[in-house]
């Protein structure tokens, strides 16, 4: 069965009941331009209920003057290739090593080395 | 007046194509309309573009993409000045959605009748309840079945309806109906009435349907103006 969806049980207005059809235009007797008066402080109280059921400031419309998104792409460093022939216990364990450690590219395993030799 | 938004914190909703009916049918009728295009997504200001660009005329007038601080005054100044404004709000819980709310003669909420959709339209009617209390005045609402399938009900739709209509929600009598002609409004930068019957199928349904929905609106405001 249905939980009812979180529509509670409260007292709203009833809909209108339905008008005969017209002829292709709306019949807009009765709407006038009056005013709808709003105390400032009510209205504060209005907005801190809504923030209570997760209506929180979303910076809306506000991007604009923030101006617009940069995406900056990172320059990589200059690059080079080495091909590495050796006994193939080194490099096996190489490769080991650099698994171990996490490292998605031998050359950050030849990085830490470095910074190893470095600290020395 | 009257100032008119169109909210649900879910996307998706129906909302946009709700407005631009609304819209659309009211200035057909000789009513002065602004739209305040306040979802980020501005597709209706985007269609206002496509159509400035393509030297034809725009049938309502629209603001795009207004700043929190700046919402009500705008408000304010629009319904001085026009027949009607509508708010198109963010699928978001924003504040925005706060603010508008409380400066709104009738707060329409469109739906899909589907279990997310209408726990999402239940939050946006919490909303109304909350901040209808902190206000000390009513806030009249109306929950719109959006994307309607005009011939067949499916248990969901039932159980959902069957849900409002317990909880005694003030539900309109017309659903927006699922017509291809309202995506093709966007896609061609038309009207209703621009579209052409052998590109867009079920138009003269979307008519129908799209001035039965603007009718029930109309009469809601009259309904809450004699209140």
């Amino acid at each position: 069965m249905s939980s009812g969806y979180g529509f509670g049980k409260k007292a709203g207005p009833k809909a209108p009941a339905e008008a005969p059809e017209d002829e292709g235009r709306l019949d807009l007797s009765g709407i006038t331009r009056t005013p709808l008066p709003l105390d400032p402080v009510r209205e504060q109280a209005a907005i801190e209920r809504g923030a209570k059921l997760g209506f929180v400031d979303r910076g809306a419309g506000e991007a604009e003057e923030a101006g617009p998104v940069v995406r900056r792409r990172r320059q990589p460093a200059p690059q080079s290739t080495v091909y590495i022939k050796g006994p193939k216990e080194i490099l096996d364990w190489f490769i080991e090593f650099s698994n171990e450690r996490g490292h998605r590219a031998y050359w950050q395993a030849l990085a830490e080395f470095r910074d190893m030799i470095d600290k020395k | 007046m009257p100032a008119i938004s169109v909210a649900n914190p879910k996307g998706g909703a129906g909302k946009t194509t709700l407005t631009f009916v609304l819209a659309s049918e009211l200035a057909r009728s000789g009513a002065s309309v602004a739209v305040i295009d306040a979802d980020p997504n501005a597709i209706i200001a985007g269609w206002g573009r496509k159509r400035t660009e393509q030297d034809k005329a725009l049938p309502f007038e629209i603001i795009a993409g207004p700043k929190e601080s700046d919402l009500m005054k705008l408000v304010d100044q629009l319904t001085q000045s026009h027949d009607f404004v509508l708010i198109d709000l963010e699928g978001t819980a924003s504040r925005m959605t706060s603010r508008a709310l409380a400066r709104s003669h009738l707060v329409l909420i469109p739906f899909n009748l589907s279990p997310i959709d209408a726990e999402l339209a239940a939050n946006a009617v919490a909303l109304v309840l909350e901040e209808q209390e902190a206000l000390g005045r009513r806030i009249p609402f109306r929950l719109v079945r959006s994307r309607d399938n005009a011939a067949i009900q499916t248990k969901s739709s039932q159980r959902i309806t069957a849900a409002i209509n317990e909880a005694e929600l003030p539900l309109l009598p017309v659903g927006l109906v699922e017509r291809a002609a309202y995506r093709d409004i966007f896609d061609f930068a038309a009207t209703l009435e621009e579209l052409d019957d052998s590109q867009t199928s079920g138009l003269a349904g979307a008519k129908k349907n799209a001035h039965e929905v603007a009718r029930a609106v109309v009469e809601a405001v009259q309904s809450e103006m004699q209140k």
